[in-house]
């Protein structure tokens, strides 16, 4: 009897102090890991948006604007400001990559173009879908107003060029774009 | 002892992608690009001398009968670990290696290094056996991503290398490319062991 109570009891133990050592490093870790990451969406956005500074705007004021029908989902709004003014936005969103969730940071001015575009978190593909990260995608939205997909409409002027082997990720960079310049729209016209 | 044999025998006689044929999931998977083999090989080999260190110490309080579920749970506590602190105290390392660590916790490698090695041996020639296994992972996934990323992208380590003129095969990047790559890769070195 003694034999079969051991086995737990050491397994039991075993865990325990494992669960314990995790817990307490967790309990540590938790604010330079949240810090770390606040810091990381805080260069994010200025790389969307340079030489702005950033105001949180409520959920509550954004909220009912949304599109609901889009596969796209609008995380964070900033408002941008230079000089105490209002010069824009920097918008985060939730669009649906080949690989999950992919977060999309785009910062717009007041004249509705695009000022810059990051991709935070994301887990597409290492060397197709992840070059999406690269400046030279990234880049192709700058100064656009309603980007759309090279493979969609070739001549427009407003016409991105997916990523080879990579387009499930460019039309989901795309359609959150999309969904941030759809709220945009909406955002001018209830703050005038 | 003889370390030095213990250190070489996870890059060559017992090299776990060549050889055991171990943790083919992230071999397959993150081996897209050689930068990529290099940073999922480092972030393994960390892990591995790690768990095999602290399997090592433990190994006489484990009994036999529950040895499995219980380096099970060292393994996923340690990558855990590694992970936290990582992410608070090296962000820079953190963003390089960060991606491949949730993949490490199953890798079947450091579990049967566990196994075969950490749960019978001394901790010092343990945390060997860790360097040399994973130094040997290190070498076979950059091969094969070296060779996936030259024909499917015509690079190496990022750094343009076939020239504009070159199409790139894009299947070598895609799933499907990793096993042919790997197939063939294991069948030339098994043609020059055979000549040896």
């Amino acid at each position: 009897m003694r034999k079969y109570l051991e086995l737990p009891l050491k397994l039991f133990a075993i865990t325990f102090i494992l669960g314990l050592i995790l817990g307490v490093t967790y309990m540590y870790t938790k604010e330079p890991i949240a810090e770390q990451r606040a810091y990381q969406l805080q260069v994010s956005r200025e790389q969307a948006y340079p030489g702005a500074q950033f105001e949180e705007i409520d959920a509550e004021i954004w909220q009912g604007l949304v599109n609901q029908d889009s596969s796209a989902v609008i995380k964070e709004v900033f408002e941008a400001k230079r000089n105490d003014e209002f010069a824009g936005y920097v918008i985060s969103v939730i669009s649906k990559g080949y690989g999950g969730d992919m977060e999309i940071i785009v910062g717009i001015g007041a004249d509705k173009h695009i000022t810059g575009l990051v991709l935070g978190s994301h887990s597409e593909t290492a060397g197709l879908g992840a070059n999406a990260t690269k400046p030279y995608f990234t880049d192709q939205f700058r100064g656009k107003y309603m980007p759309v997909l090279s493979n969609d409409e070739p001549n427009s002027d407003q016409a991105i060029d997916a990523l080879t082997g990579a387009t499930i990720t460019s039309r989901a960079v795309v359609v959150g774009v999309d969904e941030v310049v759809a709220l945009l729209e909406k955002l001018m016209e209830v703050e005038g | 002892m003889n370390y030095r044999k213990v250190f070489m025998n996870g890059i060559t006689k017992e090299n776990p992608v060549f050889r055991l044929l171990l943790g083919m999931c992230p071999t397959l998977a993150v081996t897209t690009s050689a930068t990529n083999g290099v940073g999922m090989g480092l972030a393994a080999t960390f892990v591995l001398v790690g768990s095999n260190l602290v399997i090592s110490l433990i190994k006489d309080f484990i009994p036999e009968k529950i040895r499995i579920p219980s380096f099970i749970v060292v393994i996923a506590t340690f990558v855990t670990l590694v992970q936290l602190i990582m992410e608070a105290y090296i962000p820079d390392l953190y963003e390089s290696l960060g991606l491949f660590i949730p993949l490490i916790v199953v890798n079947c490698i450091i579990l049967q290094r566990a196994e075969a090695f950490a749960s019978k041996n001394k901790p010092f020639a343990s945390i060997i056996d860790g360097l040399g296994m994973g130094l040997g992972f290190t070498i076979a996934l950059t091969a094969l991503a070296s060779v996936r990323e030259l024909f499917g992208n015509g690079t190496l380590f990022g750094l343009e290398v076939m020239g504009a003129a070159y199409q790139p095969a894009l299947i070598f990047i895609l799933a499907p490319g990793g096993f042919i790559a790997l197939g063939l890769l294991l069948a030339l070195l098994n043609v020059m062991s055979v000549k040896e």
